[in-house]
C-alpha cells in the first residue's frame, strides 16, 4: 500500500503522468468523434425473421430517396473514398442489392415508375408536362388506407404536387428556409439552391418529435443536395473537379442522413422502422461524352443503390447480387410489411430473392430490366423521341429513336465502352425484339394528365440545372 | 429489509405522484418569453414537448416561436400536432397557413386554408388570406373568386381590392383591371388614412399600367403627377427613371434624381441611382461629391457610405482611393467581415502592394485566405504555389469563377493545358449557369483558344459564339472565330467573323491580312498578293500598317523587290520621318541584301521615335542583323526588343528562337521558359523548349512533355510551322529509345512538309495540313 502510495506520489509529480493522461483523453475524444456512439439499439435477427415483419402492427417505413445517387460512388458499393460512412454502416447490418437499376434517368419518369411499380411505357409519364392522374395508385395511398400517417418531404420540383406525386400524403411539404447558413454557399455550378438537405432532415426530425408514438408512419424523404452538388466547408474534402464536388455532396448528404438515423436510434424508433435507401437515377461524368443525367440510359445514370435496413440487425450485411429494378421496390416492401399492393405491377417482390441469397443459392435469371427516356422530355413542341435499354443475362442493349442498337457485355465491359452489336448480331436481334415487345405490349392503365407549368415553376425547375424550353 | 423496501416504495409513489401532478409549464414559458429570455423559453418548451408531445397549447406556443425565428418549415409539425386538438385546430391552422406562405408554399397554404374556411366559413379574413395564397400559387382564377366573395360581404375592404386587381392583371383582363385600379385610386389617393408609401406605389402602378396599355403619353403625364405628389418616394422616382430611360430623355432622369435627393438626402437608393447616372454621363467629380456628401451627413459615419465610395473608385479603377475608402469603412466595424478583407486584399494586389495584401490575408479564414494567397503567388510568379493555394480555396468555394480563372492561369503557366482547359470550362460553367453573375469574364474565349489550339475547332467555334454574345467587339475573339471557321471549312462563318472584325475601329487592316494569309497558305504568295491588292490599303492609316507591310513582304518574296522599294519610298515621300515607314523600307532593303542602308534607316527610326514603339523597331533591327549574319548583335537587339515590350509574345518567341538557332541552348531555355510563363498559349515555345532541353541532354522526360505539347496544340500554327513540332518530337522519341513512335512522328513531319511543298508549287489541290486540320489530326 505504501508502495502504491509512493508510486502515485511520484506519478503525480511527473510531467509524463499528466502527459499520459492528456494523450488518453485526447485519444478518447478523437475516438468518440470518429466512431459514432452506438445509438442503434436494434436486436440481432436472421433473414428467416423477415416473415415476422408482416405480423407486426408497429412497423414504420422511412423511405429515403437520394436524388442523383449512382451506386458506384458509395462506400457500400465499393467506392474507395470514404464518402458515405453512415449509410455504409447501415448496410453492414442490412440488405444491399448490388445490381439495382432505375427505369429512367430523369426524375419524374423514374419516380412515376418506382411509385407505381410500372415500367415507363405503362406510366405514360415521359414529358415535362405529364402528371400522374388520380387513378394511379401510389404506395402513400395504400399505406394511408392501412392507417399509416403519410408524410412526404421533397426538394426536387419534378415530384411537386402538381405532377400528382402528393396523392395519399397527409402532408407533402418542401422545406424552404428563409436564407441559407453562411457555410453553405457552395453549389453545383449550373444550378441554384434554396435550402438544403439539412433542412429536410431538420423537418423530418421535427416530425418525429411530434408524431404520436402509437401511430405508424411512412416518411418519404427526397434529398437533393447530391443533385445540386451542395456541401459545406467540413464535408468538402475531396478535391476541386466537378466529380469531386459530387463526392463532397454525397459526404454532406450522408452526414445529414446520419443525423436522422441517430435521432431514430435515440428515440428507439429504429427497432420499429424499415429504412429504405434508393435513388431515381445516377450521374454521368463524360463516360459516354455527356455530363449530368436525363440524356441517355447508360449504367452511370441508371445503376443506383438499393439498401433495406430491417428493424433488426443482420450479423453480416447481405448482398443480393441479382439484377433488380426500382419497380420491384414497393412490391417488396408491401410483401415485407404484409400489406397488399396494387395487383398489376410490372415489378415483383424480391423477398424470395433475398431468402435465396441468404441461403447462398444462385437465383434463377430474372425478368429483363427496362429503362426508358424520352429525349424530348424538356421540349413540349418537339415530337417524342424515346430511347430504351434492356438488360438481360449480363448484356445490355440500347435502342435509339432511329432504330440504332448498341450492345454491351456487362460482365466483361461493365462501363459499356465497347459496342459489340456488330459482332453479335443474333444477340442484338433478340434484345431488340425484347424492347419492341415491351413497347408494343405496354398498356397504360390511365391517361396521364397534362399540366401547364407557370413561370415560377419553370424557373424553379430550371434552377435545378435542367434545360427546359 | 421490509422496512427499507417500504421506504423505497413510498419514495417511488411520491415521485410518481409529483410527476403526475407536474404544474402546467405554459405559464413559466410565457413568463420567460415576457422577460425576453427567448433562448431559455425555446429550450424549455422543447424539453417539455420531448417529455410529452401531447400538449397542444405548448405545441402551438413552440410553433409560434419557430415562426418568430423564421423557421417556417419546422413550424409545420407542431402546428399539425396542435391542430389535432379541436380546441386549438383553428388557431394552429391559421399559423400554419401563415407559415406556409412565409415559406412561399402557396399550394400548401391553400390546402390548410381550405380546411380553415370549412371550419369557420364566416370569417372574411380567412377568405382574404386564401386569396393571397392563391395568388402565391399563381392561381388567379381562384384568387379572384375569393376576393369577390370578400368584397360582396364587405365592399369597402381596400386590401381585398388590391388582391382583386392583382388577380385581374394576372388573368390579363385589362378593362376590368383598369376599372378596379381607378376604383382603388379614388379610394386611396385622397384618403388621409392611407400611408403615403402605399399611395405612391399605387400612383406608380397606374402609370405603368397606362404605359403597358400602349399609352406612353398618358403614362408620362401620370408619372409627372406622381412625381409632383411624391417626389421622394423611391418607387415613383424609379418608375420615372425607367420611363425616361425608355424615351431616351436622359437629362430629365438627372433632374428627377437630383430634385428627389435635394428634397430628401436620406434616400440612399436614389443617391446611388444618381451616382450611377453621373458616372454614365462622365461627370465623375459630381459623382464622387454626391457620395462624399452622404458620408459627411452622418455622424457617426456609416460603413455602407464608405463601401459605396470604395465601389465607385473600384469601378473607376482608382485603386489607391478605393483602398482608402474601404479601410475607412472597415475601421467603423467592430470586426471586419471576410468579404471586406477579401476586397481589401484584392485592391492591394491591384496597386501592386503584395505584402500588404498578404498581411490582410493572414486575418482571413481558410478558403478565403487560400484564395488571396493563390492570387498573390501568381502575381509573384510562383504558379505552383498558386495552384496549391487556389485548389485549397476552390475546394470549399467551387463556384468562384475568378478563382477558377486564376487556377487556369496557374495551370497554363505550368504547362498543364488539360487542367487549364478544365478550369476555364468550370469558370465558364459558373458564369453562364442560372446564377450567372452580371459581369462575365473571358472564360469562354480562353476555352476556345485552347480548343482551337488542340484542333477541336467545332467546340472552339461554339465557345466563341457564346463569348461573342457578351463581347461582340472583342477583336481577338473575332479573329480567332474567322481563323477557326476557315480552318474547319465554315467559309460563311469565317467571312462573317472577318466582316465583323473589319467593321471595328482600327481593325480593317487586320482583317485584310487574315484574308490574304489564307491565300498565302493555300494558294501561295502570288494569289495572296492579288487578294491583298484587291483591298484599298491606305498606308497612311495606322490600322493598315500590317497589310501594307505584308504587301511589301510578298513583293519581296516574289522577287519584286524594286516594286516593294518603290511603294515604300512613295509613301516616305509624303511622310519621310514616319518611323514605321522607315522600318518597312529597312525590311525591304534587308531582303535585297542592302544591310547597311537598312541599318541607317533603323537608326533613323529609333532616333525619331519615342520609347513607346521602340520594341517594334528593335525587333526589326534584330532581324536585319540576323539576316546579315551578325548573330551577337542580333541577339542583343532581340533581348532589347523583349525588354521594351514584355507583352509582345512574338518578339519573345523570336528572341528565344534566335538563341536556339545560334546554338546557345541554355539561354534559349531560359527565354522559352519565360515565354511560356508569360504567354502559355504560345505553343511554338513548347517545341522550342523541348529542343533546347534535348540539345543540352537535360531531363528527357521534361523534353518529351513539352514536345508532346507542341504537337498536341498545333491547331493554330501556320502551315510552315507544323512540321517542326513533329520533327522535335521524333528526335526526343529517338533519344528515349521509342524508335517506332519516333519513326511515326518523323513520317508525319515528312508528309506535312511534302504536302506543303506540293501545295506551294501548285501540285496539290486540297489545302495543306494545318489549314485543313482534320487530315492533319489523322496524320498526327
Amino acid at each position: 500500500m505504501a508502495d502504491t502510495g509512493g508510486f502515485l506520489a511520484r506519478a503525480l509529480e511527473s510531467r509524463w503522468f499528466y502527459g499520459l493522461i492528456a494523450v488518453v483523453l485526447v485519444g478518447l475524444f478523437v475516438v468518440s468523434q470518429l466512431r459514432p456512439a452506438d445509438f442503434d439499439g436494434r436486436p440481432y435477427g436472421e433473414i428467416e425473421d423477415l416473415s415476422t415483419l408482416a405480423e407486426r402492427d408497429d412497423l414504420n417505413v422511412l423511405f429515403i430517396l437520394i436524388d442523383t445517387m449512382r451506386a458506384d460512388r458509395m462506400g457500400l458499393y465499393g467506392y474507395e473514398r470514404d464518402v458515405s460512412p453512415h449509410l455504409d454502416r447501415l448496410a453492414s447490418t442490412g440488405i444491399r442489392f448490388s445490381q439495382h437499376q432505375s427505369q429512367s434517368s430523369w426524375t419524374k419518369a423514374s419516380m412515376a415508375s418506382m411509385w407505381t411499380g410500372l415500367n415507363p411505357a405503362r406510366t405514360g409519364i415521359s414529358r415535362y408536362m405529364h402528371s400522374l392522374p388520380e387513378s394511379a395508385e401510389l404506395p402513400s395511398e395504400t399505406l394511408k388506407d392501412a392507417g399509416f400517417v403519410t408524410i412526404g418531404l421533397w426538394r426536387n420540383g419534378w415530384v411537386a404536387p402538381n405532377f400528382g406525386f402528393d396523392q395519399g400524403f397527409d402532408a407533402y411539404s418542401r422545406p424552404v428556409p428563409v436564407g441559407l447558413p453562411g457555410q453553405l454557399r457552395r453549389e453545383h455550378p449550373a444550378a441554384t439552391i434554396s435550402g438544403s438537405d439539412a433542412n429536410l432532415v431538420e423537418s423530418a426530425i421535427e416530425f418525429l418529435r411530434t408524431v404520436d408514438p402509437n401511430d405508424r408512419w411512412f416518411l418519404y424523404l427526397h434529398t437533393m443536395d447530391v443533385h445540386q452538388y451542395v456541401s459545406d466547408e467540413t464535408s468538402a474534402i475531396f478535391g476541386t473537379t466537378y466529380s469531386d464536388f459530387y463526392d463532397n455532396a454525397i459526404h454532406w448528404t450522408d452526414r445529414n442522413l446520419g443525423r436522422l438515423l441517430r435521432e431514430l436510434g435515440e428515440r428507439g424508433m429504429l427497432e420499429r422502422t424499415l429504412v429504405v435507401v434508393t435513388s431515381d437515377h445516377g450521374e454521368a461524368f463524360k463516360e459516354h461524352g455527356r455530363e449530368g443525367h436525363a440524356r441517355d440510359l447508360y449504367g452511370e445514370v441508371t445503376e443506383i443503390p438499393l439498401l433495406v435496413s430491417l428493424p433488426f440487425k443482420l450479423k453480416e450485411g447481405l448482398e443480393v447480387a441479382a439484377p433488380t429494378s426500382n419497380i420491384d421496390v414497393w412490391p417488396t416492401l408491401f410483401d415485407l410489411i404484409g400489406i397488399e399492393g396494387p395487383a398489376d405491377a410490372d415489378g415483383r417482390s424480391l423477398v424470395t430473392l433475398i431468402e435465396q441469397s441468404a441461403r447462398g443459392e444462385v437465383p434463377p435469371p430474372g425478368p429483363p430490366q427496362f429503362a426508358q427516356l424520352d429525349r424530348g422530355w424538356g421540349r413540349p413542341e418537339q415530337d417524342s423521341e424515346p430511347i430504351f435499354s434492356v438488360t438481360e443475362n449480363g448484356y445490355r442493349a440500347h435502342l435509339d429513336p432511329k432504330g440504332a442498337l448498341e450492345l454491351y457485355d456487362l460482365e466483361r465491359d461493365p462501363r459499356e465502352q465497347e459496342d459489340i452489336s456488330e459482332t453479335n448480331p443474333e444477340l442484338g436481334a433478340v434484345l431488340r425484339s425484347r424492347i419492341e415487345e415491351y413497347e408494343a405490349s405496354s398498356q397504360i392503365p390511365w391517361v396521364a394528365d397534362e399540366v401547364e407549368l407557370d413561370g415560377l415553376m419553370l424557373h424553379q425547375l430550371k434552377a435545378l440545372g435542367y434545360h427546359l424550353e | 429489509m421490509i422496512r427499507r423496501l417500504t421506504a423505497w416504495g413510498a419514495l417511488v409513489v411520491a415521485g410518481w405522484s409529483l410527476a403526475c401532478s407536474a404544474p402546467d409549464p405554459a405559464p413559466e414559458i410565457r413568463g420567460l418569453l415576457a422577460q425576453g429570455q427567448l433562448t431559455e423559453a425555446y429550450d424549455r418548451v422543447r424539453e417539455e414537448l420531448d417529455r410529452d408531445p401531447g400538449q397542444p397549447e405548448l405545441q402551438l406556443l413552440y410553433a409560434r416561436m419557430l415562426v418568430g425565428r423564421r423557421e417556417f418549415y419546422l413550424a409545420e409539425w407542431p402546428l399539425r400536432k396542435a391542430a389535432q386538438d379541436p380546441e386549438y385546430e383553428s388557431a394552429a391552422l391559421l399559423v400554419l397557413a401563415q407559415a406556409q406562405m412565409g415559406s412561399m408554399n402557396g399550394p400548401g397554404a391553400v390546402e390548410v386554408l381550405n380546411r380553415l374556411v370549412e371550419l369557420e366559413p364566416d370569417r372574411i379574413d380567412l377568405l382574404e388570406l386564401r386569396a393571397k395564397a392563391h395568388l402565391l400559387s399563381v392561381d388567379p382564377e381562384s384568387a379572384l373568386a375569393d376576393t369577390e366573395t370578400v368584397l360582396e360581404r364587405e365592399p369597402d375592404r381596400a386590401s381585398a381590392r388590391a388582391d382583386r386587381l392583382h388577380a385581374l392583371l394576372l388573368l390579363e383582363r385589362g378593362e376590368e383591371a383598369e376599372a378596379a385600379l381607378e376604383q382603388i385610386l379614388d379610394e386611396v389617393m385622397d384618403n388621409p388614412d392611407v400611408d403615403e408609401k402605399v399611395q405612391a406605389q399605387i400612383c406608380a402602378v397606374h402609370s405603368r399600367f397606362t404605359l403597358e396599355k400602349g399609352d406612353p403619353e398618358g403614362a408620362a403625364v401620370l408619372v409627372e403627377e406622381c412625381l409632383e405628389k411624391f417626389p421622394t418616394q423611391v418607387l415613383v422616382v424609379n418608375e420615372a427613371v425607367r420611363m425616361y430611360r425608355g424615351k431616351g430623355q436622359y437629362g430629365r432622369i438627372g433632374e428627377v434624381l437630383e430634385e428627389a435627393l435635394e428634397r430628401d438626402a436620406d434616400q440612399d437608393e436614389i443617391r446611388m441611382s444618381y451616382v450611377e447616372y453621373l458616372r454614365a454621363k462622365g461627370d465623375r467629380e459630381t459623382a464622387e461629391l454626391v457620395l462624399r456628401e452622404s458620408i459627411e451627413r452622418h455622424d457617426p459615419h456609416r460603413v455602407q457610405d464608405w463601401l459605396n465610395l470604395y465601389e465607385y473608385f473600384w469601378q473607376e479603377e482608382e485603386y489607391s482611393q478605393a483602398i482608402e475608402a474601404l479601410r475607412a469603412g472597415i475601421a467603423l466595424r467592430d470586426e471586419p467581415l471576410p468579404v471586406d478583407l477579401l476586397m481589401l486584399a484584392d485592391a492591394y494586389v491591384e496597386v501592386g502592394n503584395l505584402d500588404a495584401a498578404e498581411e490582410v490575408a493572414q486575418g482571413l479564414a481558410d478558403g478565403y485566405r487560400n484564395m488571396v494567397l493563390g492570387r498573390l503567388s501568381l502575381e509573384r510568379g510562383d504558379p505552383a504555389r498558386a495552384r496549391v493555394e487556389l485548389e485549397a480555396g476552390i475546394r470549399i468555394w467551387p463556384n468562384n469563377a475568378t478563382a477558377r480563372l486564376l487556377m487556369a492561369q496557374a495551370a497554363a503557366q505550368l504547362g498543364d493545358m488539360e487542367d487549364a482547359l478544365t478550369q476555364y470550362t468550370e469558370a465558364y460553367r459558373i458564369e453562364y449557369g442560372p446564377q450567372n453573375p452580371p459581369e462575365k469574364t473571358d472564360s469562354a474565349f480562353q476555352v476556345a483558344r485552347i480548343q482551337a489550339a488542340a484542333g477541336a475547332y467545332e467546340g472552339a467555334l461554339d465557345f466563341l459564339t457564346r463569348h461573342l454574345i457578351d463581347f461582340p467587339r472583342n477583336p481577338d475573339a473575332l479573329e480567332l472565330y474567322a481563323v477557326v471557321a476557315q480552318r474547319s471549312g465554315h467559309g460563311e462563318k469565317s467571312a462573317w467573323g472577318l466582316e465583323q472584325l473589319s467593321n471595328l475601329p482600327q481593325q480593317s487592316g487586320r482583317a485584310m491580312v487574315l484574308q490574304a494569309q489564307v491565300f498565302e497558305w493555300v494558294e501561295g504568295d502570288e494569289k495572296a498578293l492579288e487578294q491583298l491588292e484587291r483591298f484599298k490599303i491606305d498606308w497612311t492609316r495606322e490600322s493598315h500598317r500590317q497589310a501594307f507591310d505584308m504587301r511589301l513582304r510578298l513583293l519581296s518574296a516574289l522577287g519584286r523587290n524594286e516594286e516593294a522599294l518603290a511603294a515604300v519610298q512613295r509613301a516616305r515621300t509624303v511622310r519621310p520621318n514616319a518611323p514605321h515607314l522607315m522600318v518597312s523600307e529597312a525590311r525591304v532593303l534587308s531582303a535585297a541584301g542592302q544591310f547597311e542602308e537598312a541599318r541607317q534607316l533603323i537608326a533613323g527610326a529609333l532616333d525619331s521615335q519615342g520609347d513607346q514603339k521602340a520594341a517594334e523597331v528593335l525587333l526589326a533591327a534584330a532581324e536585319i542583323e540576323a539576316a546579315a549574319g551578325e548573330t551577337a548583335a542580333a541577339l542583343t537587339l532581340f533581348d532589347q526588343a523583349v525588354a521594351a515590350d514584355e507583352g509582345d509574345s512574338e518578339a519573345a518567341y523570336r528572341a528565344a528562337r534566335a538563341y536556339s538557332d545560334a546554338g546557345r541552348y541554355p539561354e534559349a531555355e531560359t527565354r522559352f521558359r519565360a515565354l511560356l510563363r508569360k504567354h502559355p498559349f504560345e505553343f511554338r515555345g513548347a517545341t522550342g523548349l523541348a529542343e533546347a532541353l534535348l540539345r543540352q541532354e537535360k531531363d528527357l522526360g521534361e523534353s518529351s512533355k513539352w514536345a508532346i505539347q507542341g504537337v498536341a496544340y498545333r491547331g493554330l500554327l501556320s502551315p510552315y510551322d507544323i512540321a517542326r513540332p513533329f520533327e522535335i518530337l521524333a528526335e526526343v522519341q529517338f533519344a528515349q529509345g521509342a524508335t517506332e513512335d519516333a519513326e511515326a512522328s518523323r513520317a508525319a513531319a515528312a508528309r506535312i512538309s511534302k504536302a506543303l511543298s506540293e501545295q506551294r508549287q501548285g501540285r496539290r489541290t486540297e489545302p495543306a495540313p494545318g489549314v485543313a486540320p482534320a487530315t492533319d489530326r489523322e496524320e498526327g
